[in-house]
């Protein structure tokens, strides 16, 4: 079956307002549908749509999903945010990089964008359209800052990718590290343009900050004290050998059901069946995709779409910064129809040798790879963080990623200082 | 595998002009044994084919985790697939042969086992589950690799150990007194660097195609288990091929197999020196030493027994004994 | 009658709670019985990946009743209401097909399962995949539901 003939009815289904699951899942039907001898059948899909939900690490979502829902409801974002506020709250733009820079720290909790986004996300997104930004704004930071999650180690993308690619995971963790920073700093400098443009709500968010600070340091450190203790457990929880990432997750859910609980007494037990319902609620129209997704991976693997697709890139340009380009804009349309996990698995083997013939490092290569794979949570059909950011804001996909154009400006600033500077990566490493 | 009519094919079913295009897939990266055997088949059957033959690999699990690929290939979508043992057990009970912890002295005594009268067994074993054996290679025993150095016996306690979800070596481990604990490999090179976890088992190949040892201090050739691992073909796919094409697949394959198992053994030389170049110490334990091993863990046997009848696990036990007493 | 009638409108929801609160609680123990008694349980990853694929599915169910499937809806923002309310039907009609398809193959898979126990709990496998094809029926159910919905929307007269 020929790729354009494939891709073609793909789009229409998705231009028809099918539901993108429905549309991965029948285009993985569709070359058995036209050619009988085609190898991969019904049976083979709903294997792979099973198998790719058989896999432990992605149970950090729907897990820190719900975490993200507890710590909202109990009011430990607030604490959080008010001592980030004490201190930044009155500057231009304070608050939305406040939130860049939670997703920084919460990377370090978090091995996943989407559990990013959703951590951050809700307790984020309502505190900054109370103090007056606009919905939309707030959903697109959240939804491109919530990329710094697999790029601050730990992050489950890089662990496919040294899979891949037999390269040293602890040496790509490392060096996640300079690049993560680079990118929260673009992301950060584009909203304080954004607000000098726009303008803030002053006078709420100065009433907010005057409040903030009328209550006093000490008072603000105290009640912030567990908040801020949160991410110091979860990555204690890791880094000191007692839980695995994705069992982090549900350190953070006992943690923060604790703290609301017992200490700040912002949440009762008979409240727990609604969060747990807003919860599921939260992650229920992801976690598909996501299986979705691996069936349509086996469909363009055997279609051979990877090598089809690079030769026809590669083929004409010896180049280095050229073909480097090239591979940039590859993954960045990759990223625009695959997840994460399954673009890895179906690219690095392909595109790995042609940058090793290059000379490119590959822990470099793949810092560039998830990078690149990082923008494409935002970028739709396939969207990771836009789809739960739309959940968490009810704002329409297409209308965040509209909002999240200049944001990804600015992580493509990043991503080319990234690709051409290999000591941003290299440096913490060798 | 889709048969495809050539140019000159006839509608008559003949097999001359036909070509076959086969898919084989595995679940490892592309520097293993795994990935040599697919490509000495590829290139040997593809060669004394004339071109009538054309293989394609799809490494890294692009097909599927071992699982799906395994019910892929059982329901004839992936042709051959090419893993271990231990992931056949849920489908073709009898590969749970290879779970008798310490059954095998040494790689040589393990080869000739395998290449003997007990392959014939097997063969109809896997045809039942409907999968085409064809032989075994391996990659050596599996070894473990620990953050704690074990010496003596008392050394296994309390180690947490990363183990397949199997409950067999499960039993193994926790007979020794480890602690054993089943997690996800994507997960497990995390978990030793931040100590979660304190060791892990496997062979020589995936420790360093996975730089398991990066985190560890030690390696101890415990070499508990074989780690066998083979090319089966979809009984589907080879029942539908011409006597001559299933002859050539037959034939190519248990060559590709001989050849894999050169490969492991130039590998693992190369793989000890990277790990010890890397400060690692590697341990080698006492005949006696395993052979308590084997005794304490004797349990083990009987749950294998249970599983798969007596007369395999005897069959193998005598032929490993007649075996290593004539070498 | 009412509470049947409430269950059935609610099922979903009980069930991916239920099993939410299930996963937590072993991946919970899990981490204690590790760390505090160095004692592993060898079976809470494998029961909360199993749960995890009930979850996929019957989280499909759920986001077509609750209207919360994503689709891209940018290319008839453009449509009067009752356009869009006829490309509807036609789109559930579409994504009923999809999964009825899709929920033969899932029965295959329990079908071709028997005998099949998973290694660490020695749980049957059927029971895993059941999971799917118990998500994918209900899907069709309510994929037809809002097939109705949107026919009664496409028919009423009202002013658009
Ligand atoms: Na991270
Ligand atoms: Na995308």
């Amino acid at each position: 079956m020929s790729l354009v003939l494939f891709f073609g009815v793909l789009a229409i289904l998705l231009v028809l307002t099918v539901p993108i699951c429905v549309s991965f899942a029948f285009a993985t039907l569709l070359p058995s549908l036209v050619n009988s001898d085609f190898p991969y059948t019904a049976d083979a899909a709903i294997r792979s749509m099973v198998s790719g939900l058989n896999n432990f690490p992605l149970l950090a979502i729907p897990l820190f999903i719900i975490a993200g829902v507890i710590m909202a409801k109990g009011k430990i974002s607030e604490r959080l945010f008010n001592v980030f506020s004490y201190f930044i709250g009155n500057k231009t733009a304070g608050l939305p990089c406040a939130v860049t820079i939670t997703c920084l720290f919460y990377g370090a909790i978090s091995g996943s964008g989407p559990a990013t986004t959703a951590a951050v996300g809700s307790m984020c997104i309502p505190l900054l359209t109370s103090v007056g930004y606009d919905l939309t704004f707030a959903t697109a930071l959240v939804a491109v800052s919530g990329g710094l999650g697999i790029i601050i180690p730990p992050s489950i993308p890089y662990i496919m990718y040294c899979n891949a690619a037999g390269t040293s995971i602890s040496e790509l963790f490392l060096a996640g590290f300079l690049p993560g920073v680079l990118i929260a700093l673009c992301l950060m400098i584009y909203s304080y343009i954004y607000c000098k443009i726009h303008g803030e709500d002053k006078a709420k968010l100065n009433a907010q900050w005057q409040e903030l600070r009328s209550r006093g340091l000490g008072t603000v450190l105290k009640e912030g004290f567990w908040a801020l203790l949160s991410p110091v457990i979860i990555l204690g929880g890791i880094y000191g050998g007692i839980c695995s990432p994705t069992e982090a997750a549900t350190i953070s859910i006992f943690y923060s059901l604790i703290i609301s609980l017992f200490v700040y007494r912002t949440i009762k037990i008979r409240d727990l069946p609604k969060i747990l319902l807003e919860g599921v609620h939260s992650y229920a129209p992801i976690l598909i995709i996501l299986s979705a997704a691996v069936a349509f991976a086996r469909v363009i693997t055997l279609m051979n779409v990877a090598s089809v697709v690079s030769e026809a890139v590669l083929s004409a340009i010896s180049s280095k910064v050229v073909i480097l380009l090239l591979i940039n804009v590859l993954l960045l349309f990759v990223g625009m129809i695959m997840d994460t996990g399954p673009a890895i698995l179906v690219f690095t083997p392909v595109l790995l040798p042609v940058t090793e013939a290059l000379g490119v490092d590959p822990i470099h290569f793949g810092i560039i790879m998830c990078v690149n794979l990082a923008i494409g949570f935002v970028t739709p059909p396939m969207g990771a963080n836009l789809f739960v950011a739309s959940n968490l804001s009810k704002v329409s996909v297409i209308e965040i990623a509209k909002k999240a154009v200049p944001f990804i400006l600015a992580f493509l600033v990043a991503l080319m200082l990234i690709t051409f500077i290999p000591e941003i990566s290299l440096f913490l490493v060798k | 595998g889709d048969t495809t009519g050539g140019e000159s094919a006839s509608d008559d079913g003949s097999a001359e002009g036909t070509t076959y295009s086969f898919t084989v897939g595995t679940n490892t990266a592309e520097d293993s044994v795994n990935q040599l055997l697919a490509e000495k088949f590829k290139e040997l059957i593809e060669e004394r084919s004339d071109g009538a033959v054309t293989v394609t690999i799809y490494s890294n699990g692009a097909l599927g985790g071992d699982a799906e690929l395994t019910e892929s290939c059982i329901a004839g979508t992936v042709d051959f697939i090419i893993g271990m043992t231990g992931s056949l057990v849920n489908y073709i009970p009898e590969a749970a042969l290879f779970d008798l912890p310490n059954a095998f002295p040494d790689l040589a005594t393990a080869r000739e086992v395998l290449d003997g009268p007990i392959l014939a067994d097997l063969q109809a074993a896997y045809e039942a589950g409907g999968l085409k054996l064809f032989g075994y290679a391996d990659s050596g025993f599996r070894v473990m690799s620990s953050s704690k150095a074990v010496r003596q016996m008392s050394d296994f306690s309390g180690i947490k150990i990363r183990t397949m979800e199997n409950p067999n070596h499960i039993a193994y481990w926790q007979a020794l007194g480890a602690n054993p604990t089943p997690s996800d490999f994507s997960e497990l090179y995390m978990s030793l660097e931040q100590g979660t976890l304190d060791a892990q088992e496997n062979p020589y190949d995936l420790i360093v195609a996975n730089k398991l040892y990066e985190p560890q201090s030690y390696i101890i050739e415990t070499n508990h288990l074989l780690h066998t691992l083979n090319m089966v073909g979809s009984k589907a796919t080879y029942d539908a091929l011409p006597a001559d094409i299933q002859q050539l697949v037959s034939e190519c394959a248990a060559e590709a197999h001989q050849y894999a198992r050169q490969m492991a053994d130039e590998r693992i030389e190369s793989q000890k020196a990277t790990i010890q170049d890397a400060g690692l110490e590697i341990i080698t334990l006492e005949p006696a030493m395993i052979q308590e091993m084997a005794d304490t863990a004797s349990n083990v046997y009987d749950l294998v027994r249970e599983q798969i009848g007596d007369e395999l696990v005897d069959e193998l036990l005598a032929q490993v004994e007649t075996t290593s007493a004539a070498e | 009658m009412k509470k049947i009638r409430w269950a059935w409108d609610n099922f979903e929801e009980i069930l991916l709670g239920l099993i939410i609160t299930v996963i937590t609680l072993a991946s919970g123990l899990q981490v204690i019985c590790r760390y505090l008694f160095n004692n592993s349980l060898t079976w809470s990853e494998e029961l909360s990946r199993y749960l995890f694929v009930w979850t996929g599915f019957l989280t499909l169910s759920l986001s077509i009743k609750a209207r919360s499937i994503i689709s891209i809806d940018a290319f008839v923002l453009w449509m009067p209401q009752r356009v869009r309310a006829g490309l509807n039907v036609l789109v559930y009609l579409f994504c009923a097909g999809v999964f009825a398809a899709l929920s033969v193959n899932a029965y295959h898979m329990v079908a071709s399962s028997a005998g099949q126990v998973s290694p660490a709990m020695g749980l049957p496998l059927a029971v895993v995949y059941i999971g799917p094809l118990l998500g994918l029926v209900l899907s069709i159910i309510r994929s037809l539901g809002r097939v109705i919905c949107e026919c009664k929307l496409v028919i009423r007269k009202e002013a658009v």
